[in-house]
């Protein structure tokens, strides 16, 4: 998914420059990071070019937002074929290029250009002609003062070596924006698994947070298992343990809190507690 | 800190869920002095054959000497006995009263009775590590009232001077031979609890690293103490327990108690000592964290629980003038001379 030589980024911390790609788990992680995309360069009166399958998409990130007009320019690839059925990532090109030409004329300070890409894998040697379109679109955007860029590629359809091709064409890899972040603590939705990743500090002066970006969590899932990625927890009290419990309490019947990578040290802590008996918590991958 | 529990807070919850079982038997507490080992045989070898014909599960706790007597005196029905070394056993005052509650509240779910002959390990024990034993043995009557637990505590009379008469205060009845002979000295565990702590503790030493709470961003608070921890051998799992059991006690001053609320650390021989005062009064003087809360949870001191088990020995004293709440932990070798002065800042 990521090469030693990308940036890890959250969605709101691109920048003009940036060639992101979002190898999306599945439609809510997807809808989650583009939406971000989507929403705050509407906010920003940024100009939106949006490259998709066809020219019917639902794209993520307008709902409640008033944009100005013209803002969001939509372009359909469909037509991104060669005679002979495959991909042709000179249409995409011609198009981006072109687009981006018109929006250079206009007052935009940033251009956000995002395009889900999925499609061209079903094209016959698609994968090829992708990565020579990637190639192009990386020497454009990079040297740009003004154009952000986020590939979209659903990653369940792409083979391991396929993945680390396509990471090699991007510099940098995109990450959902922090459900919280501050000095201490810093919580971000996960998708695959669903659950949240919890990197800093956890006491009483969070509790808040963490409780709001839990029900956050909860709200959107469909009964599945909830995962806790704790590999960058320092630090957690017994305050926050017993929220976790609860929560795994009230959610006894449906899927279990699971916490992953737990720290040693918190383990330590666990094991003199005892907590690992509740009913509804459960160790997960070490 | 009165009132509402801090959510924080919850201690060795127990496996059982829901209802508890019941047994026939009522709970019993008995104290077995002794002089010579006959003495602890002719008194511990009818408890045992009563439990193993009973069908209770039945434990041993003592020294290995003793274990050797006891098998051979029981013969076959030394298999219908699980043998326990009592130094493991009695490790940690608050770690064993959940671990032997747990114990006691699953048979009692599998309608069976615990059954456990002990032997607390009183040697090598300092005053204060002594009285906190003693504290949990008066604290055992009002924890395993409902499991029908049958306790036997061997008390060998060579103990240090008082600690057999202590435990007649903390027993409801002696043991002599077949015969149960109900204590007239025995106190009521809650009064023999604030009797241990009526006393003022000993003031933190002038030289104490001190840090007033202003702003209370817990986070900046463990800085301070792991860096004060970090320069003493404090091994890094107790740190671990430090910091949880610290940020706790900080965040129920914070919420419950008044300021200006105060952090002090100091080394003491053996152990590291960490104190959290303010100016809040603790007006209901049951509980303080000394019985493991019930899995229903409700309203109680989960946190306190919960920072006992985290810590070597926790010390609370509580009036007009404020609350201290005392945390020490155990450190191997401290060194004769303190580590050099930190920086004393406000955070």
């Amino acid at each position: 998914m990521e090469t030693l030589s990308s940036v890890r980024r959250p969605v709101r911390e691109l920048r003009p420059g940036d060639h992101a790609w979002l190898a999306y788990s599945g439609e809510d992680e997807q809808r989650h990071v583009v939406g971000s995309f989507v929403r705050d360069g509407l906010e920003a009166a940024h100009k939106i070019i949006y490259l998709a399958g066809s020219d019917d998409v639902d794209v993520p990130g307008m709902h409640g937002v008033r944009a100005r007009p013209g803002l969001l320019t939509v372009v359909p690839l469909a037509d991104a074929r060669r005679p002979d059925g495959g991909f042709d990532p000179g249409t995409v090109l011609a198009a981006l290029t072109g687009e981006i030409a018109g929006a250079e004329d206009g007052d935009y300070t940033t251009i956000r250009v995002t395009a889900d890409m999925t499609f061209a894998l079903d094209l016959p040697g698609g994968l090829g002609e992708l990565l020579r379109c990637e190639r192009h679109i990386e020497r454009a955007v990079c040297p740009s003062t003004r154009v952000t860029a986020i590939c979209q590629i659903d990653r369940r359809r792409l083979s391991a070596d396929a993945r680390t091709a396509l990471a090699a064409t991007h510099s940098t890899f995109v990450t959902p924006n922090p459900e919280f972040a501050d000095s201490v603590l810093q919580i971000v939705r996960t998708f695959d698994p669903v659950g949240l990743s919890l990197l800093g500090e956890l006491d009483a002066s969070r509790h808040t947070v963490l409780d709001e970006a839990l029900n956050k969590v909860l709200g959107a899932s469909r009964g599945e298992e909830i995962h806790l990625d704790l590999a960058g927890l320092g630090f957690i009290d017994l305050g926050a343990l017993n929220m976790l419990a609860d929560v795994a309490a009230r959610r006894s019947g449906t899927g279990p809190l699971v916490l992953d990578r737990m720290p040693l040290q918190l383990r330590t802590i666990m094991e003199t507690v005892g907590w690992h008996m509740l009913p509804g918590l459960r160790l997960g991958t070490v | 800190m009165e009132g509402k529990a801090a959510p924080g807070a919850f201690g060795r919850r127990r496996p059982t869920l829901t209802g508890w079982g019941t047994v026939s038997q009522a709970f019993s507490h008995r104290v077995l002095p002794y002089d010579r080992a006959d003495d602890l045989l002719d008194g511990a070898l009818p408890f045992l054959r009563e439990g193993i014909e009973g069908g209770d599960r039945v434990l041993a706790v003592t020294t290995l000497a003793m274990h050797m007597l006891l098998r051979d005196k029981l013969g076959a029905d030394a298999a219908g006995v699980e043998f326990f070394d009592s130094d493991r056993w009695y490790a940690h005052p608050a770690r064993h009263l959940a671990d032997t509650l747990a114990l006691a509240e699953t048979a009692a779910w599998q309608k069976r009775r615990l059954r456990v002959l002990g032997e607390p390990a009183w040697a090598r024990r300092g005053p204060a590590e002594r009285s906190e034993w003693q504290r949990i043995e008066a604290i055992t009557n009002a924890a395993f009232a409902d499991t029908g637990a049958a306790l036997l505590c061997a008390y060998s009379r060579t103990l240090p001077a008082g600690v057999v008469a202590a435990s007649r205060q903390t027993h409801p009845e002696t043991t002599r031979g077949r015969a149960t002979l109900p204590n007239p000295g025995y106190q009521d565990p809650w009064l023999y609890n604030a009797r241990l702590d009526s006393g003022p503790l000993p003031p933190a030493p002038d030289d104490a690293f001190d840090l007033p709470i202003d702003v209370p961003d817990l986070y900046w608070i463990r800085v301070y103490v792991t860096d004060f921890a970090r320069r003493t051998p404090l091994p890094e799992d107790d740190l671990q327990r430090l910091l949880v059991a610290v940020t706790e006690v900080v965040t129920n001053a914070l919420r419950h108690g008044r300021p200006p609320i105060a952090l002090r650390l100091w080394l003491e021989p053996g152990e590291l000592v960490c104190e959290v005062t303010d100016r809040g009064h603790w007006t209901e003087r049951t509980g303080f964290g000394l019985i493991p809360p019930k899995p229903a949870g409700g309203a109680g001191r989960f946190g306190l629980w919960a920072v006992r088990l985290l810590c070597s020995l926790v010390q609370i004293r509580t009036g007009r003038d404020g609350t201290t709440v005392r945390l020490r932990l155990q450190v191997p070798g401290v060194p004769a001379v303190p580590p050099i002065n930190l920086p004393v800042n406000s955070v």
